[in-house]
């Protein structure tokens, strides 16, 4: 059959169906047309009444359990879908991106300068501890973090650094249940502020307060109006966190470096010198009243003066250890700092900069986790599209085979 | 013999009206549902009957299928089609979903009608060529079927057609063609 004979029977089809005039060559096509149409299967008139009903109250859900349920299958509301979906991503961008967050916090923790967005640093951690508790004499730990460009801390949060987050070193445990010696530790720490140099003094006087009313005393120090000063002060070792925090809020911290020694075995050893000292003194002691000879007693006498010189050294070292262990050295450099943020005094005032920086951190870091859940959720959404053509697609082929199998 | 002696012919190109008011959604609608409704039920009806062979399921699936179409109606497209092809695509979803769910063909429910009966011989002539295109309707093959029932029984047009079943248009015209064709010569055998 030539392709314009099919042609002018679907056009003879097509006017048949529309009523024209048909060729009489394709008359029987008319007819079939015709008998076709007389063929067509009618509704019932009881249906159509009941689908039109039906259809007037909005197909309102029937109770009975539909065979997709029979089946066991459960039907999601198409509404809670994408929530769902939306949800699962969120999980996974969280699962996903919080080792990564956390590691990133973690080694801008170790660079000074960097610009580490953490904003907790009050108390110490439990590694901290952990290490002192179980380290032996000689091992030392050091801790520092990068600088910060977060805004100080609201003055109720007396507690927290400006921005600064790092494991910092404990005071060392108390002495166990066995009678263990409690250790003796030896910290220290740097901090770098930054201020305006219209603020250098004020900044100074800040420093200068803290370290009083921590109990702690100047060392030395060093002001130059405008461009900065260098500060050695000595706080007692338990107020070491609270000085550090307070100090923090004086000015941009830059950088902070804890560290921790321990100098148990050091105080062992001079407490122990000590104790044989004096031991040996009250054997001297007891020889010389029972010396019965003039050289024995001058001889006893002179080995008695040496000891009690030890004794003395013994002593001076023993408590120049335990100073060492009861307080704690900062060093603060305050460098003078164009467009740094303002030294917030002592008070820990909030001002509108303040917050204007902590809501574009805040606005960052959104970002940066929108960013992480994108890159995580991307791929999971391009996945489930996939499975979901994959699944209409698979449905279609049933279907038709369906037909086929008739 | 006057024109009511004989059985009662069909209409044509007839659609019932429904007399009951439908509620339209609170919301105005991507698609005039009640209006698609309206013109379509009894042609969607005859399609899925003529697919399946037996007037009970199609009155199920015809149900179904206006009433997922009903649930899908926002998701209407214009630009994929006209809505009867999107109705039909739906109507024909729900036909061979029920296909499928039983795995059989099922005969029309409609009893055969009895040629016996006397009639008059143009009466009888023509209840002969009924039932020999019933018979040679139920011979085609099920694809074939279903065009001739989209066609004839449903009035798609064959821009409708090819959307309906997923070809172009040429490629609609060669199948009706073939369904055609098969069943004229299903006739004359």
């Amino acid at each position: 059959m030539t392709e314009s004979t099919i042609t002018r029977e679907l056009a003879a089809l097509e006017d048949a169906l529309a009523g024209r005039p048909v060729d009489p060559e394709f008359a029987d096509l008319d007819d079939l047309v015709a008998a076709l149409r007389e063929e067509r299967p009618e509704p019932a008139p009881a249906f159509t009444a009941a689908l039109d009903r039906r259809t007037s109250m909005g197909f309102p859900r029937v109770a009975k359990p539909s065979r997709r349920r029979r089946s066991g299958r459960a039907k999601w509301p198409r509404m809670a879908l994408p929530a769902l979906g939306v949800a699962a991503s969120l999980l996974l961008a969280v699962v996903i991106a919080g080792p990564s967050l956390r590691a990133g916090n973690d080694d801008s923790g170790t660079s000074g300068g960097g610009t580490s967005a953490d904003t907790s640093a009050s108390g110490g951690s439990s590694s901290s501890s952990a290490r002192d508790s179980d380290g032996s004499g000689g091992s030392g730990a050091t801790s520092s973090s990068g600088s910060s460009k977060g805004a100080p801390a609201p003055p109720s949060s007396g507690q927290s650094a400006p921005s600064v987050m790092s494991p910092l070193p404990t005071p060392a445990p108390p002495p166990s249940a066995d009678g263990r010696r409690r250790r003796s530790v030896e910290r220290s720490a740097e901090l770098t502020l930054a201020a305006r140099p219209s603020q250098i003094d004020t900044a100074a006087a800040a420093i200068l307060r803290v370290t009083d009313q921590v109990g702690g005393y100047v060392v030395s120090s060093t002001v130059s109006s405008r461009s900065g000063g260098e500060f050695s002060l000595r706080v007692p070792e338990r107020r070491l966190q609270e000085a550090l925090s307070r100090l923090g809020r004086v000015g941009r911290v830059r950088s902070r470096t804890q560290s921790a020694q321990d100098i148990t075995a050091v105080a062992v050893s001079a407490r122990e010198r000590l104790t044989d000292a004096r031991t040996e003194r009250r054997s001297l002691l007891r020889q010389l009243a029972k010396a019965t000879t003039p050289n024995q007693g001058s001889s006893i006498r002179r080995r008695l003066r040496i000891v009690s010189g030890q004794i003395a050294a013994a002593k001076r070292d023993l408590r120049r250890v335990q100073a060492r262990a009861a307080n704690a050295t900062v060093s603060v450099s305050l460098v003078a700092e164009r467009g740094s943020g303002a030294p917030s005094d002592d008070d820990g005032a909030w001002t509108p900069g303040d917050a204007l920086r902590d809501a574009t951190r805040v606005l960052e870091i959104t970002a940066g986790v929108l960013l992480v859940a994108l890159a995580a959720g991307l791929p999971v959404g391009l996945l489930a599209l996939l499975a979901w053509i994959a699944t209409r697609r698979t449905a279609q082929r049933r279907r038709e085979r369906a037909l086929d199998a008739v | 013999m006057s024109v009511t002696d004989g059985p009662q012919r069909r209409s044509t190109h007839v659609t019932t009206t429904a007399t009951v008011p439908l509620t339209t959604t609170q919301r105005a609608p991507a698609l005039d549902f009640e209006a698609l409704y309206r013109g379509s039920r009894d042609d969607v009806f005859a399609y899925v009957a003529t697919l399946l062979r037996d007037r009970s399921a199609a009155e199920d699936v015809t149900a179904a299928a206006f009433e997922r179409a009903y649930r899908k109606r926002d998701g209407y497209r214009p630009s994929r089609g006209s809505r009867r092809a999107w109705l039909f695509g739906i109507a024909r979803n729900a036909a061979l979903d029920e296909l499928r769910r039983r795995n059989r063909s099922a005969a029309m429910t409609a009893d055969p009608e009895d040629l016996d009966t006397a009639l008059p011989d143009d009466e009888a002539e023509k209840a002969v060529r009924r039932a020999a295109l019933r018979t040679a309707l139920a011979g085609l093959a099920p694809r074939e079927r279903e065009i001739v029932a989209l066609k004839f029984h449903a009035g798609l047009d064959n821009a409708e057609l090819a959307a309906v079943l997923g070809v172009s248009p040429s490629n609609a015209g060669t199948l009706l063609h073939r369904a055609v064709t098969a069943l004229r010569k299903a006739i004359d055998d």
